[in-house]
Formats: structure tokens, sequence, C-alpha cells
């Protein structure tokens, strides 16, 4: 009986722990970089100083919303503005464990479906259409102007 | 028995306060399942910009397969300085990779963009525009559809988000293997889905309004001279006819409908209109 009382009471903490982290979670997601890079800025501005580079799946958490940008910290203690579009939400703790009791799939096919469209299947589809001329885009994708640049650009021919 | 029961419902309590107390925990449970499986995070992201970026590299290669890319540096990097400029003042400044602007070296008239920010205006198109606000009208108008997603809402269309969903099945009880062959084919799928739509079958009258609306807009936020979406469609009327088919003519409404579709647009201050001039001048410096 007491046994029997001591599991009851185990599988209610058990259960509620899990219902507040889980709103926890959902009260304060955590944020990661969902581009290349992005830069951290000291104010809400597109021509405000840098702070520091961040790179894709670099984690960040909220501290306030900012009009278009967000107030985010880094791991490392850095704080300071990020576009709002520049983040996806990180799945929560709970809902991969659950995840992972609910199904067991081969680690190559999480890998691969976690990553979906990417490196993998572009380098698939080159193979399987050898006109596709990934040279040429390449030299289009180079970098060739730098923010000193753009922001002399628009002041010279008076544009925001 | 009765302990048996209890914990059926105990979980079954579980679940219960999971859907309706925590909705996020078994909606990201399902999404996990469904959707972010495959990476497809967001609710109101079918691609995340990573895959977007992925899709439009294709989608721009293929176009760059149909027509040599124009190589001169003075003039992409101008191009793509008018082009950044405007991304700079949309509600999206930032892609994945950001925003590459790129010149196809032909003589039909059209502009092209893919998912993930590139975007391709031609030469031929280039040599009968008047002044870089006309310039930044046609890149505004394709700066649109990226911005409203017109290439990724093709793949929706084409039912292929589903079937990325039914993978993300197949991964949940694992199907090892078959997942990576029926990614690389919707892959496939997806990138021809896109360019079969810009380039011969065009996006749908509704979505060339919606550009057409939404240069107007960008141009005003950029400071650029708003009513320059008119002046182009103008000149593509003017020329509607004496020019062989394809590019813009055969994939888009005809320019009068566009123009009509547009209304009446407020003139631009004297301000606008002084500054239009200094930008003139430098357009007129780059020969293309």
């Amino acid at each position: 009986m007491y046994i029997s009382n001591t599991r009851t009471l185990s599988l209610i903490v058990v259960l509620l722990i899990n219902i507040f982290s889980s709103a926890a979670f959902a009260a304060e997601p955590e944020l990661s970089i969902a581009l290349r890079s992005t830069v951290l800025r000291k104010s809400p501005q597109a021509w405000a100083a840098h702070v520091s580079e961040l790179s894709y799946g670099t984690s960040v958490k909220k501290i306030e919303d900012a009009g278009g940008w967000i107030k985010v910290s880094t791991e490392s203690g850095k704080t300071g503005y990020i576009l709002a579009s520049a983040v996806n939400e990180k799945k929560s703790a709970l809902s991969n464990s659950m995840l992972s009791m609910m199904t067991a799939p081969q680690e190559s096919d999480i890998a691969l479906a976690g990553k979906g469209f990417g490196a993998e299947t572009e380098e698939q589809f080159r193979k399987n259409t050898p006109g596709a001329n990934f040279a040429a885009l390449d030299k289009i994708e180079r970098d060739r102007v730098s923010e000193k640049e753009l922001r002399q650009f628009a002041a010279e021919g008076k544009l925001s | 028995m009765k302990k048996g029961i209890f914990y059926s419902t105990a979980f079954a309590l579980y679940l219960g306060m999971s859907v309706s107390g925590c909705g996020t925990a078994f909606s990201s449970i399902s999404d996990s399942l469904f959707k972010g499986g495959l990476g497809l995070a967001r609710a109101n992201r079918s691609f995340e910009p990573k895959q977007e970026y992925y899709i439009g590299r294709s989608v721009a290669a293929l176009l760059l397969d149909k027509y040599p890319a124009y190589t001169k540096e003075a003039q992409l990097k101008y191009v793509n300085l008018v082009g950044r400029t405007l991304a700079n003042a949309s509600e999206e400044p930032e892609t994945y990779a950001g925003y590459r602007f790129g010149i196809l070296d032909t003589p039909e008239i059209a502009a092209y963009s893919t998912p993930g920010g590139f975007v391709f205006i031609t030469k031929g198109f280039l040599q009968i525009l008047p002044d870089e606000d006309a310039l930044a009208a046609v890149l505004a108008h394709e700066l649109g559809h990226v911005i409203k997603k017109d290439g990724v809402n093709v793949i929706k269309q084409n039912g292929i988000t589903e079937s990325l969903t039914s993978i993300g099945r197949d991964v949940a009880v694992s199907h090892a293997g078959v997942v990576a062959q029926q990614l690389n084919s919707l892959f496939g799928s997806s990138v021809q889905g896109v360019f079969d739509s810009i380039v011969t079958k065009g996006y749908g009258r509704s979505q060339e309004y919606a550009a057409d609306a939404y240069s107007e807009s960008l141009l005003k936020q950029a400071g650029y001279n708003p009513e320059s979406i008119k002046t182009v469609l103008s000149i593509l009327k003017a020329r509607q006819g004496t020019e062989a088919s394809g590019g813009w003519f055969s994939t888009h409404p005809a320019p009068q409908d566009r123009i009509d579709n547009l209304g009446a647009i407020s003139s631009a201050g004297p301000e606008v209109k002084t500054a239009e001039l200094i930008r003139q001048k430098r357009f007129e410096r780059i020969k293309w």
C-alpha cells in the first residue's frame, strides 16, 4: 500500500514537472540563428554599430521585442539587437524526449530529415542535372558590396 | 487492475493537459513528427530560410543554364547596390545567405527571382530603362515575389509539402534509406516546379499585381519615386507587339492591365524628384 502510494505520488510529481517545464518553454522559447550569419548590433537600426557576428545555429535568448528587431543575449554573455526574421524557435527538450519515446528512427534518417533540403540534396541535384550552372551562380553569389559602400550609395542618392 | 486503470487515466490526463493546458507541448510533438522532423520548424514558415536558399540556388543554376551570365564587375556591383538598398528598406532585409542580384546576358526583356533572394534582370531590360528609379522598380517587383514567398507557394500548390509531411511520417516509423531517395526526388521536383513557373508559366495575375503594388510601396519606403513602376509598365506597353515572345511579355499580364490595376499613385514630392536626377546621373554613367 505504501509502495503504491509512493509510486502514485512520484508519477504525479513527474507529470507536474513536465507540465510546468513545458509551460516555461512556451513562455520563453529558446531561439537559434536561422541565417548563415547575422550581425548583432548595438541598437535596432540597419546601420547600428556591430557587437559581433552570429552564425547559423547559434543559440540566443530573447529579452524583448523592438519593432521588427529583437533584443537578445548570447550564451557568451553578449547583448544586442538582431532582426526578428533572423531566428527560428528551437524545439523544447520535452518535445524532443517525447518524440524519441514515440518513435525509433535510425540515426541516419534523423540526421537527413533534420537537415531537409540542403547541401546534400543540392549535391544530388547537381549529379542529376549536369547543365545547371552552379559555377556561374557562385560568381554572382560572391559578396561584392560592403556595408560601408551601401551606406554611402544610399546617402549619395538621398535614399533611406 | 485498479492500478492499471489509474495509470491509464493518469496518462490520458497527462496527454489531455498537454493538449489543452500546454498546447505547445503537444503541437511541438506533432510538428516534429509531421513538419519539424524535416526542418519545417515554424508554423508560418513552410521552409526555413536555409531550405529556401538551397531551393533558390538550384533554380538560379537552371536559369544560368538557359541564359549566360553577364560578368562585368562594375555593372554587377551597381545593380547589387540598388537591389540591396531596396532590400534593406523591406520587411525582410536579410535572407539565409543575403540577397544577390545578377544580370543575364540576353536581349530578352525579363527579370526573375528565386526563393532565398536571388534576383536577375536581363541586359535587354537594362538597356531600355531610363534611370535608376526605373531599375529599382523592376528589382522591387522581384523582391515582392521573394518576400511574399511566391516561389515557395508554387511548391505548396504542387503538393510537395504534403509529400514532405509524408516523409516525416516515414522518418517517425523508421523507413531507413527510403527517406534520402524521396527527399532528393522532391527537391528536384520543387526546383523544376519553381523554374517552370518563373520562366514559362508565370506566377499568375494576382501575384503579379501584388508584386507591382509591392514595388510601389517599397520604392516609396526606400526613398525612390513610387511612380517609377508605372514608368516601367508604360515602356513595356510601348514595346508590346514589337518584341519577340518570351520574357515578361509571355509570363505577365498585359502592361495596360497592370497599370490599371495599380490605380492612382500619389506624385512624388519635389525633394524626391530632385534626388531622382542625382540618381539618374549615376545610372547614365553605367554602360550595359
